[in-house]
């Protein structure tokens, strides 16, 4: 089967993507502020159901043992079908535990949405502050201006990458937004976009340097001016060249995005965590937490092979 | 057409590569520029149209002063085509989108109208069925004439030529040098930088002599070749000829 990528089916789709993580964020401001409130009595008061219903759940399991040991003692099959028809039992057990009581998948859903609003935020900042920082350094290099915002580029990029980001975010959330009553989740997006910005200009930078001179000489000796010839000849070739490593960067700011709970965001390890935390039971809510990592990277790799080899047509002999 | 004055230019690290050239370049004239390497000579033609900022002297080309910083070089580089030792397309873009690129951008011709010639340049090469591929898929004799034509497309006054057939492998160079002989019988001004003894004697109007930043022997190519009065020439030429 062939995928074709539209540009117009593209656009929409990101548009619509973009417009319901945006609505997520913004209108819900003040009703997420409420929300957090009430959150946090909720929270400890499904703590304590949660002391109760653990209770009852042992009970519940106790009584449900105690029936599987009459059955198993009736059961007259082979010890290999019991085998596993207890491990299905065990299995499917915990995991209505952990994703269908409790309403576990609609934490992991709330988590899923917060992850990904951060990661597209900041991968958004990071690309916009990254594209400056990056054009100025390369600026710099080819031709020796912009010398002061050179300096602020380098001092920034040093910064960042000689910093944890749990560090950096703790800092943005503590200390510059300390007294600043502001929704956690522009915090972490401000926070990691900062972060992945210094990232993504050196893998700009790194673009514009790897394409030859050549090719800002031809443009030139065609009379277009520098801006021109940077815009039309050097950046879609560089862009083509970093696209790899771009995705690369960004499939890591998804997963860095999970140390948000630093904070106190509930992002989707945050919200496999406290299923863990309820439900006392490890393996499920940690795996599920994972797969569902998993399977969105691997979604991000085949639409970033898509666009690879769309930009590549011009390779081929 | 181009007068150059006390032409000098040094590199950063006091390398003095440009020690005083005069020299002026009527139109229609077909000038070769000659010399070993590391004598100045591509400098001296990068220096022409502000590829190179020179150090000191003037450049005067139709009149206009282009060393004066007030001068827009843009514009004037529109009027000097170009063409590189290791040809410079662009190749995340066709062969027509190469050659239209500039004069679209620029505003000079609408899309059809550098469409179309486009297309009458590729016919005169004899490229016309290449328009749609990129450059990966040419040769290289075939690539550089891509790059003639897409600095004649810019309809420019003077044309100048960088060791235009020295990245070719020799079967090659005959077809490049045949679309810039070409070019000379249609009477375009050119300033040709090359190793190519054989057109410098059929095709140039004047020789340039160049060694060690300096013009050491401007003449005829009957005069240059059969002639030549520089004791430095008359070296180079008995290794090269």
């Amino acid at each position: 089967m062939q995928i074709r990528i539209n540009k117009k089916v593209c656009l929409i789709l990101a548009v619509l993507l973009f417009g319901v993580l945006l609505l997520g964020v913004f209108p819900a401001n003040g009703a997420l502020a409420e929300e957090n409130e009430t959150d946090y009595s909720e929270q400890s008061e499904t703590s304590r159901q949660s002391m109760i219903g653990k209770s009852s759940l042992v009970e519940e399991a106790n009584s449900r043992a105690a029936e599987e040991s009459r059955l198993a003692a009736e059961d007259t099959s082979s010890g290999f079908v019991k085998f596993f028809r207890n491990l299905w039992n065990n299995t499917s057990n915990s995991f209505n535990n952990n994703f269908i009581n409790n309403n576990g998948w609609r934490l992991l859903l709330k988590g899923l949405l917060v992850t990904l609003q951060i990661t597209l935020f900041s991968a958004i900042l990071g690309i916009f502050l990254g594209f400056i920082v990056g054009m100025t350094r390369s600026v710099y290099e080819k031709t020796g201006r912009l010398r002061f915002f050179n300096a602020i580029s380098k001092l920034y990029i040093t910064a960042i990458r000689g910093t944890p980001v749990v560090v950096q975010l703790l800092i943005i959330n503590f200390i510059i937004f300390q007294s600043v009553s502001i929704n956690k989740i522009v915090v972490a997006f401000i926070a990691f976009g900062i972060n992945s910005g210094a990232y993504v200009a050196e893998i700009f930078r790194s673009g514009i340097m790897s394409i030859d001179n050549g090719q800002m000489e031809a443009g030139r000796s065609l009379g277009l001016t520098y801006g021109q010839t940077m815009r039309t000849i050097i950046m879609p070739q560089a862009f083509k060249n970093v696209l790899p490593t771009l995705g690369n960067e960004f499939i890591v700011l998804l997963k860095e995005t999970s140390v948000a709970g630093f904070i106190a965001l509930e992002d989707l390890t945050r919200a496999g965590y406290l299923i863990q935390s309820r439900t006392f039971d490890a393996f499920w809510p940690l795996i599920g937490v994972a797969l569902i990592y998993l399977v969105i990277v691997m979604g991000l790799t085949k639409l970033l092979t898509l666009l690879e080899r769309r930009l590549r047509r011009s390779d081929n002999r | 057409m181009i007068i150059v004055k006390d032409l000098t230019k040094a590199f950063k690290n006091d390398l003095q590569v440009l020690k005083g050239i005069n020299q002026t370049i009527e139109k229609g004239e077909k000038v070769v520029i000659i010399g070993p390497s590391g004598s100045g000579k591509s400098t001296f033609l990068r220096c022409l149209n502000i590829l190179e900022t020179p150090t000191g002297g003037e450049i005067w080309f139709e009149g206009i002063n282009i060393t004066d910083a007030k001068t827009d070089i843009n514009l004037l580089r529109r009027k000097m085509g170009m063409v590189f030792q290791h040809f410079n397309l662009f190749p995340h873009k066709t062969i027509t989108q190469n050659i239209t690129l500039a004069p679209i951008r620029l505003g000079i011709q609408t899309k059809e109208q550098a469409n179309e010639k486009a297309l009458s340049l590729l016919k005169r090469v004899g490229l016309a069925d290449k328009a749609d591929a990129y450059p990966a898929q040419l040769s290289g004799g075939q690539k550089q004439r891509i790059a003639i034509v897409r600095s004649l497309a810019m309809e420019p006054d003077v044309m100048l030529f960088d060791e235009p057939t020295s990245a070719l492998d020799p079967e090659m160079v005959g077809e490049v040098l045949a679309v810039m002989r070409e070019l000379a019988e249609g009477g375009m001004t050119m300033a040709v930088v090359t190793h190519e003894m054989g057109f410098a004697r059929e095709v140039g109007t004047r020789v340039l002599f160049m060694d060690d930043g300096l013009i050491l022997e401007d003449a005829s190519p009957s005069e240059f070749f059969g002639n030549p009065k520089n004791p430095r020439l008359k070296d180079f030429l008995s290794k090269v000829l």
